[in-house]
């Protein structure tokens, strides 16, 4: 096993030794490069300042729109997009002149100072009350200046500071301003949609007037008291057509003790014997059938009498005319039109049933009584009718009630909301204007300057010692990991071992490159060629990385 | 026992043998771990076989093509000079021990310093007393030898082949006349058909009959480029690999086992090695 192990080692040692002209042309460069660096690169000063980042300010007003979770860290790289402009850094540069030696070259200028400046996030480990988790929180952050000259790094800081604080304060109150505008506006769109919903509001209570559910109740009540008075009115007719119905009877009591019943009847004879002999025209006949009527109804013949009775008579009449006389005679046609007449009269609701004339002064008495009675229970009829009308009214009003009411709730809901949204936005507006004022004032600034950027008394960078360790380590490593892997991805054959592994045979000798003249110039010029491309390269990368510096 | 490990070249039964009749089965086909065991001692030559041995032209030679080429007179890295000492010896170890004489020298791929290990190989075991080799350039199709050696001469292997020369026309002395080197100049479309021809038959059976017995190497083309290797198998006892750290793909190797398996592999030699021999101090 040791032998193995033995013969592995000897093995990476005769890949090493194979391969030392690349392992020296990877590692010699970087290592000179390395040493070149940390010698020649000129001191850096850096100034930086830091700067508090207001925890309770910020909680509200950084992070208003996320939930409550800090982003900081974020507005303070937006911060310094902002800030760290061409156009500021060119005002910058020309305020305190800090690259004479750029002058000309705006744009290595800008370059430059880009890379000089550093914003860095400082965080503090909390733990979360809320998760119960270790958490980092931003609280400060630093802006650091890096310059040849440490008056200079000193005056760059400070320009830095003062750019983010007016830059940070511009921006807030920029925001408060432009809060205060959109709450504004939102409220006055959210006025003119509350003074809609109102305007429905009210037009629906118009449409729906005695229906609305607060009015229920009421409707009730009245109902009640309206079905009451119509009982009463009821009650009250009920009398009346009992009294009436009294009254009626000793009318036609009193109208039986009336007129002459027999001198009716033989003027009646009479005229039945006229009549064979005259016509009904005859003015005999008529003044006769005057006189029967006048003694059997108590007025003048036809007067007063019913227009049905009348109809009848004429009907009668005619049917006995036309037993005699053609249809065309004129006292049928006559008798035609009369007829059509009442009909018509009739038709038209005209009555005509005039009560009998009672000729004894107690007849007339109880038929002016009649009369009144007949008088009030029409006035009472319709009054009933009225109640009967307002009480459908009613019931059709509280049967409404509960459609109307769903209704009623979504405008009255739409209508709160709005409201309240309304309230809102005036309270956030006169939010935004009072942290406007104040930030206006100077009163609610929430980065504050911890540590005023100082002028530096010895160069922070770079770092000699640290580059010269890892440039020769890198050197070493990366030497080796270059011929390591050249070994690996090696196909020919190197050395007795690839033989002895691939024939089962040792050689029987190994002959080594045999030097001549031919390959020690061969030789030479490799290694001036080697040795000028390693020192130009070195050169190349130490100028680039010194100007990148 | 003795006796049997202390022999000579010259009594080594396959020097009788004729090409056609050299199979795999005749001679062992692995490494024998008891063999190894044992000591294995070299001789020199019987005197009677080296006043038989012939002196053959002297090649001319470039310095500066060697120098550039790396070929071991014109070496002065002395790691190299080192490793190839400690392949000479180890070789022929292996060679004494399996009683092989002939060597094709063969890798993966082009580039990977077959030719350079060939000759330097031949030069170092030239540099033992006792060791007569010969060095033939059977890259067919793309000779180099006299390339590496800047080498200028008149008729080669292609000569010979052709039927246009004879051994001793063709053969050169490069240093001393331990080393007889077959060069070639002229490139075979058809090598593989070359390699199995009747007059290459003859060829080696006329390396094999010289005195004092010789050790031949052959290079070859990469054993994946072509049919070369495998159709000239049956002429060579075994097969020395050269294998070039970051040259070689892993691959590639992996692919040529079970070619290798086929005939008797003396061994690898890893070129270009960067792993640093432990006896640096030497």
């Amino acid at each position: 096993m040791d032998s193995d192990n033995n013969q592995e080692f000897s093995g990476y040692i005769h890949a090493i030794a194979r391969r030392k002209a690349l392992l020296f042309g990877i590692a010699i460069p970087i290592a000179v490069l390395a040493v070149l660096l940390s010698i020649a690169l000129p001191d850096v000063y850096t100034s930086s300042a830091l700067v508090e980042i207001d925890e309770s300010s910020s909680a509200q007003s950084l992070s208003q729109s996320s939930g409550g979770e800090s982003y900081a860290d974020q507005y303070v790289q937006n911060l310094k997009g902002i800030v760290l402009t061409d156009s500021n850094l060119r005002k910058m540069i020309k305020e305190h002149d800090l690259y004479p030696d750029l002058e000309e070259d705006t744009s290595a200028m800008l370059k430059r100072v880009k890379r000089d400046i550093s914003v860095n996030i400082v965080t503090t480990p909390i733990l979360d009350p809320r998760t119960g988790r270790e958490r980092e929180v931003v609280d400060a952050f630093t802006l650091t200046f890096d310059h040849r000259d440490p008056a200079r790094a000193q005056l760059g800081a400070e320009w830095l500071v003062t750019a983010f604080l007016a830059e940070h304060r511009r921006q807030r109150q920029g925001r408060a301003s432009n809060a205060a505008q959109f709450y504004s506006k939102e409220a006055e769109r959210v006025r003119t949609q509350v003074a809609g919903l109102e305007s429905k509001l009210a037009d629906f209570k118009r449409a729906n007037a005695g229906q609305l559910p607060e009015l229920t109740e009421v409707n009730m009540s009245i109902m009640d008291r309206t079905e009451s008075q119509l009982e009463q009115i009821n009650t009250q007719m009920s009398g009346l057509r009992q009294e009436r119905v009294f009254l009626a009877a000793q009318l036609e009591q009193t109208r039986a003790a009336g007129p002459d019943a027999g001198s009716v009847r033989q003027l009646e004879d009479q005229y039945s014997r006229m009549r064979s002999t005259y016509d009904e025209s005859h003015p005999d006949m008529v003044a006769l059938r005057r006189q029967i009527d006048s003694l059997k109804f108590g007025t003048s013949a036809g007067a007063g009498s019913s227009l049905r009775s009348q109809l009848n008579a004429k009907r009668s009449t005619l049917a006995e005319a036309r037993q005699r006389y053609g249809a065309e005679h004129p006292d049928i046609r006559k008798l035609q039109r009369d007829i059509e007449t009442l009909e018509t009269r009739m038709k038209n609701g005209e009555r005509g049933d005039v009560e009998r004339s009672d000729g004894s002064p107690m007849g007339m008495q109880l038929r002016t009584q009649i009369n009144a009675i007949d008088s009030q229970l029409g006035s009472l009829m319709v009054r009933s009718a009225e109640l009967r009308a307002k009480i459908e009214g009613l019931e059709r009003n509280v049967t409404a009630a509960p459609q109307v009411e769903r209704e009623y709730a979504n405008a009255t809901r739409d209508l709160t909301i709005a409201r309240e949204k309304y309230e809102q936005l005036l309270n956030r507006q006169m939010d935004a204007e009072v942290s406007e004022a104040a930030i206006v004032g100077g009163r609610a600034d929430e980065f504050r300057l911890i540590q005023a950027p100082m002028l530096p008394g010895a160069p922070g960078k770079p770092q000699r010692l640290a580059i010269l360790l890892i440039g020769l380590v890198a050197a070493v490593v990366l030497g080796l990991t270059g011929t390591v892997a050249a070994e690996a991805l090696d196909p020919k054959v190197r050395g007795a071992r690839d033989i002895r592994e691939l024939l089962s045979v040792s050689p029987l000798v190994a002959i080594p490159a045999i030097r001549n003249s031919r390959s020690r110039r061969r030789n030479a010029w490799r290694f001036v060629t080697a040795s000028a491309s390693g020192v130009i390269g070195v050169w190349v990368v130490f100028i680039a990385i010194q100007n990148y510096l | 026992m003795e006796d049997a490990i202390r022999r000579n070249f010259a009594d080594r039964p396959g020097a009788d043998r004729s090409g056609a009749d050299r199979s795999g089965a005749e001679r062992p086909n692995s490494i024998d771990a008891a063999n190894l065991r044992q000591r294995v001692r070299r001789v020199a030559a019987a005197p009677a076989d080296l006043q038989q041995a012939r002196r053959f032209r002297q090649a001319s030679v470039d310095a500066r093509a060697m120098e550039r080429q790396c070929i071991l007179p014109a070496v002065s890295d002395v790691a190299a000079l080192r490793a190839f000492k400690i392949l000479r010896t180890r070789v022929l170890r292996r060679l004494d021990m399996h009683k092989w004489n002939s060597i094709a020298v063969s890798g993966m791929s082009v580039g990977e310093g077959k030719t350079m290990t060939a000759i330097n190989l031949a030069l170092a075991l030239s540099q033992d007393v006792n060791t007569w080799v010969f060095l033939v350039d059977l890259d067919l199709q793309r000779p180099q030898i006299a390339n590496y050696l800047g080498m200028s001469f008149e008729k080669g292997l292609s000569d010979y082949l052709l039927g246009k020369a004879e051994l001793d026309e063709i053969v050169y002395n490069l240093q001393s006349e331990r080393l007889g080197i077959i060069p070639n100049a002229r490139a075979f479309q058809h090598s593989s058909e070359f390699l199995n021809s009747p007059r290459m038959g003859e060829f080696t059976a006329a390396l094999e009959r010289e005195m004092p017995r010789r050790i031949v190497i052959f290079d070859m083309p990469p054993l994946l480029a072509s049919d070369d290797v495998l159709a000239f198998a049956p002429q060579f006892d075994s097969l020395l690999l050269v294998v070039s750290e970051g040259k070689s793909g892993r691959a590639m190797l992996r692919g040529a086992k079970e070619v290798l398996s086929e005939m008797n592999l003396l061994g690898v030699a890893l070129n270009r090695s960067k792993e640093r021999n432990e006896s640096a101090y030497y």
